[in-house]
C-alpha cells in the first residue's frame, strides 16, 4: 500500500508541471497538453482519496473527469485547428486578437 | 337625547349625494341638475331645523346641550385614543347647521335665475353642493381631523368655482391666488393639529377639554400651549381672510357672485371664526393668545374698510367689507366676546347674503360690476333697491336693523374687556397692560364703524342714485326673474329682524346658548336689550350709533348731493396733495400686494436659484460623476485585457491563489471562520 502523502506529493508535482507549461510555452498544442497535465493531478488526487477512504465515489469523479478531458482536447484541438486556418499559426503570443 | 340620530347623518349626506348624482349625469338633467342640488339642500335645511329644535327643547336654550353621534371608528388604537368620525352636536353647531343650510338653500334658489344661462350648469351645481358639504361637516365634526378634511374640501371647492371661468386669465389667477393664501393658513392649522395630537393624545374637542381641564393649571409646557391656540388660529386667518393672509378675499370675486356670496355669507370665511369660538374655552387660558386674535382683528378691520372707500366695483366694495366685518368678529372673540361674535355671524350672514344677491341683481341687470357705469338704477330695479337698502341699512349700522344691535355688542365687548394683567417683554422692556388693550382695539373699531357706514352708502348713492351713466342705447336695465327677486324678498326680511328678534326677543337666551359653561364666568359682560335701564345707559352705544350716522350723512353730502367734486381732488396738481396720498395708499392696498409679490418673487427667485444649483451641481453632478467614473475607471480596467492568453491565465491562476490564502489564512484570523 501506498502511502497517502506519495501519491499527493506525485498530483502535486504533476499540477506544478502542468502549471509551468500552461504559463511558460507559446505552443498552442504544447499548452493544451499542459492543461491535460492538470487535469491528469487533480484526477490522481481523486483516486487516492478514494482508495485511501475506501469510498467508491471518487473514482467514479475520475472516470467523469477522463472523459470530460477527452472531451475538452477534442474542443481544444479543434480551435486551434480553425485558428491555424485562419491565422497561420498557433503561437500564443500572436494570437492576441481577443483584446480592447 | 336627539331622537332618529341617522337624521343628524342625512344633514351630510344628501348634498354630498347630490354632488355625486350632478356631477355624474348632471348634463342629462333639466336646469344642469340645479333642482335635485336645491332639493337635497332643502331637505338638509329641514333635518337641522329638526335636530335644532330638539336641541332647544333639551336645555339648549339657557343652557347647555352637547351630544356626541357616534360613527364608526376611523383609526383604531389600543390606547385609547381612536380617531373616530362622529358629528357633535351642541348648541353652537346646531345653530351653525341651520344658519349654513338655510344660507345655502337660499343662494341655490338664487342661482336657478342667475346661472340659467350659463354654459358649465352641472360643474357648478355639483361644486356647490360639495361646497356646502363642505361647511356642513366642518360645523358639526367632533374631532379635529375630521374637521380639517371638510375644511379642506371647502378649499378645493373655493379653488374650483372661483375659477369658475376658468378660461379668463384674472379668474385662473384668482382661484390660484385663493387657493395658495388659504394653504399657508391651513398648513398651521395642521401643525396645530399635530402639536395637538402630541401634547393631549386625542383631537376630539371633548377630550381636549376634559384632558385640558385635568393639566390646567399646571400645563405640560405654557409655550407649547400658547403655541397651539396661535396655530390653530392662523389657520383661522387664511380661511377668513385676515390680515396678513387677506389678499385672496377680494380677488375671489371674479368668480360667479352667487359662489362670493356663498363663500362670504354662509361657508368658507366663517370657518374661521366658528373654529376659533369653538377653540374658546382653551384660547381663554390664554391672554396672550386672545391678546394676539383681538389686535389682528382691530387692524384687519380698520384696513379693510379703509381699502373698501376707494373701490369702484361694487362686488369688491362687499369683499373688503366682509374682511371688516370678519375682524370684527375676531375683535369680538379676542375679548371674550363670544355671544356677540355669533351674533354678528348670524346677522352678517344674512345681510351679506343679500348684499351680494343683490349685487348679483344689479350685475345681472347692467352686465358690469364697475359702480361709474351704474346710476339711477333706483327705478329701474325697484325690488333689487330695496333689497340692497335693507341690507346696507345693517351693514351700516342703522339703529334697529340688525347689524347695528350685533356691532354694538362687539364694540361694548372690546370696550369692557378687561384682564387686567401685564404682559411684560423680554429683559423686563416692553411691558404692555392688558387694560389699555381693549380700549385700542374698541377705538380702532369704532373708527371702522364710521368707515363702513360711509362706503356702504357710497356704493348705495353711486349704484341706484344719480343719472344714469352706462350706456343708454345698449344696456337695458331690468328687474331680475322671480326666483332671485324672491329670494332677496326673504332675505331682507332677515337682514332687517334677526337682529332685533335675537336681541329683544331672547337675547339673554341666546347669551346662554352660545357661551359654554366652562367660559360662563369668563366671557365680557355685555348688557342684554332685554334689561332696557342697562342697556341704554351703555355709552358706546351712542357712540357706535353717533358715529355709524355721520359716515352715511358724509356719503350723502359727497354722493347724493354731490357737494364735493371727489375726481377734481384726486388729479395731480389741481387737488389736496395729502389726500392724493392717501387715495393712493388705500386704492394700492396699503402696499400690501406689492409686498407679497416682493416677498414671493423674492423667495421664488431664491428657490429657483437653489433648485437650479441643486438639480445641475448636486444632481447631475451626482449622476455625471458616476458617469465619468465608469469611464475612467473602465479605462484603466481595459488595460488588462491585452489578449495575451498567458496573462489571462496567470490572472486567474493568481486570483484562484488569492482567495485560497484569503479563505485559509487571513479569514481565520480575522473573524474565526474561513476554510476548513
Amino acid at each position: 500500500m501506498i502511502p497517502l502523502e506519495y501519491e499527493l506529493v506525485l498530483s502535486a508535482l504533476l499540477f506544478c508541471i502542468g502549471l509551468y507549461g500552461v504559463l511558460a510555452r507559446r505552443n498552442g498544442i504544447i499548452v493544451l497538453m499542459s492543461i491535460e497535465i492538470l487535469l491528469n493531478a487533480s484526477i490522481l488526487n481523486f483516486v487516492a482519496f478514494s482508495s485511501y477512504s475506501g469510498n467508491a465515489s471518487g473514482q467514479v469523479f475520475a472516470l467523469l473527469g477522463i472523459a470530460v478531458a477527452a472531451a475538452e482536447a477534442a474542443v481544444g484541438l479543434a480551435v486551434f485547428l480553425a485558428i491555424y486556418q485562419t491565422h497561420g499559426t498557433i503561437e500564443l503570443d500572436k494570437i492576441r486578437f481577443l483584446k480592447w | 337625547m336627539i331622537a332618529n340620530e341617522w337624521v343628524v347623518w342625512l344633514i351630510l349626506i344628501l348634498p354630498l349625494a347630490a354632488f355625486v348624482l350632478v356631477g355624474l349625469i348632471g348634463r342629462r338633467l333639466p336646469e344642469g341638475g340645479g333642482h335635485v342640488v336645491v332639493g337635497a339642500m332643502a331637505g338638509s335645511f329641514v333635518l337641522s331645523l329638526y335636530v335644532f329644535v330638539q336641541v332647544l327643547l333639551q336645555g339648549g336654550l339657557g343652557g347647555n346641550f352637547s351630544q356626541t353621534v357616534d360613527g364608526y371608528i376611523w383609526l383604531p388604537s389600543l390606547a385609547g385614543n381612536e380617531i373616530r368620525i362622529s358629528i357633535l352636536i351642541d348648541n353652537l353647531s346646531a345653530l351653525m347647521l341651520v344658519l349654513v343650510s338655510f344660507l345655502c338653500l337660499l343662494i341655490f334658489i338664487y342661482s336657478l335665475g342667475y346661472m340659467h344661462d350659463e354654459e358649465g350648469k352641472p360643474r357648478y351645481y355639483a361644486e356647490v353642493s360639495l361646497f356646502a358639504t363642505g361647511m356642513l361637516g366642518t360645523v358639526s365634526a367632533d374631532n379635529f381631523l375630521q374637521l380639517l378634511i371638510f375644511w379642506e374640501i371647502m378649499g378645493l371647492c373655493s379653488y374650483l368655482l372661483i375659477g369658475f371661468w376658468y378660461t379668463k386669465p384674472e379668474a385662473a389667477a384668482a382661484a390660484k391666488k385663493a387657493f395658495l393664501v388659504t394653504r399657508v393658513g391651513d398648513v398651521l392649522f395642521l401643525v396645530g393639529v399635530l402639536v395637538i395630537w402630541n401634547v393631549f393624545g386625542t383631537l376630539s374637542f371633548e377630550g381636549i377639554r376634559t384632558r385640558m381641564a385635568s393639566l390646567y393649571p399646571d400645563p405640560l409646557t405654557p409655550q407649547l400651549l400658547t403655541l397651539i391656540p396661535l396655530l390653530l388660529f392662523g389657520g383661522a386667518v387664511g380661511k377668513s381672510a385676515q390680515f396678513p393672509l387677506h389678499a385672496w378675499l377680494p380677488d375671489a370675486m371674479e368668480g360667479p357672485t352667487t359662489v362670493s356670496a356663498l363663500i362670504h355669507a354662509a361657508t368658507m370665511v366663517k370657518a374661521g371664526v366658528y373654529i376659533t369660538a369653538r377653540t374658546l374655552p382653551i384660547l381663554a387660558l390664554f391672554p396672550e393668545a386672545l391678546a394676539t386674535i383681538a389686535v389682528i382683528g382691530a387692524i384687519t378691520a380698520l384696513m379693510a374698510a379703509t381699502m373698501a372707500l376707494v373701490v369702484f366695483d361694487i362686488k369688491r366694495v362687499l369683499a373688503y367689507s366682509t374682511i371688516s366685518q370678519l375682524a370684527y368678529m375676531f375683535v369680538s372673540l379676542g375679548t371674550l366676546g363670544l355671544a356677540p361674535a355669533l351674533f354678528h355671524l348670524m346677522d352678517h350672514a344674512f345681510f351679506k347674503a343679500l348684499l351680494f344677491l343683490g349685487s348679483g341683481s344689479v350685475i345681472h341687470g347692467t352686465h358690469t360690476q364697475d359702480m361709474r357705469q351704474m346710476g339711477g338704477l333706483k327705478d329701474k330695479m325697484p325690488w333689487t333697491y330695496r333689497a340692497m337698502l335693507a341690507g346696507s341699512m345693517s351693514l351700516a349700522g342703522i339703529p334697529g336693523i340688525s347689524g347695528w344691535w350685533s356691532k354694538d355688542e362687539i364694540l361694548t365687548s372690546a370696550a369692557r374687556y378687561q384682564p387686567n394683567m401685564v404682559m411684560t417683554g423680554p429683559l423686563g422692556y416692553f411691558s404692555f397692560s392688558y387694560t389699555t388693550l381693549g380700549w385700542s382695539v374698541f377705538a380702532l373699531g369704532l373708527i371702522t364703524a364710521g368707515l363702513t357706514a360711509f362706503y356702504t352708502f357710497r356704493m348705495v348713492y353711486l349704484t341706484f342714485y344719480g343719472k344714469p351713466r352706462y350706456d343708454e342705447e345698449l344696456v337695458h336695465p331690468h328687474e331680475s326673474p322671480a326666483p332671485m327677486v324672491n329670494v332677496l324678498k326673504v332675505l331682507s326680511a332677515f337682514a332687517l329682524l334677526s337682529g332685533a328678534v335675537t336681541a329683544l326677543g331672547f337675547m339673554g337666551a341666546f347669551d346662554h346658548m352660545i357661551v359654554p359653561d366652562s367660559l360662563e364666568h369668563k366671557v365680557t359682560e355685555v348688557p342684554a336689550a332685554s334689561d332696557i335701564a342697562a342697556y341704554i345707559a351703555n355709552p358706546v352705544l351712542y357712540a357706535s350709533t353717533l358715529i355709524a350716522l355721520l359716515g352715511v350723512y358724509v356719503a350723502y353730502f359727497v354722493y347724493k348731493l354731490g357737494r364735493v367734486d371727489t375726481e377734481r381732488l384726486l388729479l395731480p396738481g389741481a387737488g389736496n396733495p395729502v389726500l392724493r396720498a392717501i387715495h393712493y395708499a388705500f386704492s394700492h392696498k396699503w402696499g400690501m400686494d406689492w409686498l407679497f409679490l416682493k416677498i414671493a418673487a423674492a423667495g421664488d427667485r431664491g428657490l429657483g436659484f437653489f433648485a437650479d444649483f441643486v438639480d445641475r451641481r448636486v444632481i447631475d453632478g451626482v449622476t455625471f460623476a458616476f458617469g465619468r467614473g465608469a469611464f475612467g475607471g473602465s479605462d484603466v480596467l481595459r488595460r488588462a485585457a491585452d489578449g495575451v492568453v498567458r496573462n489571462y491565465t496567470a490572472w486567474i491562476i493568481g486570483g484562484i491563489a488569492l482567495l485560497l490564502i484569503v479563505g485559509k489564512f487571513v479569514l481565520p484570523s480575522v473573524s474565526g471562520g474561513g476554510l476548513p
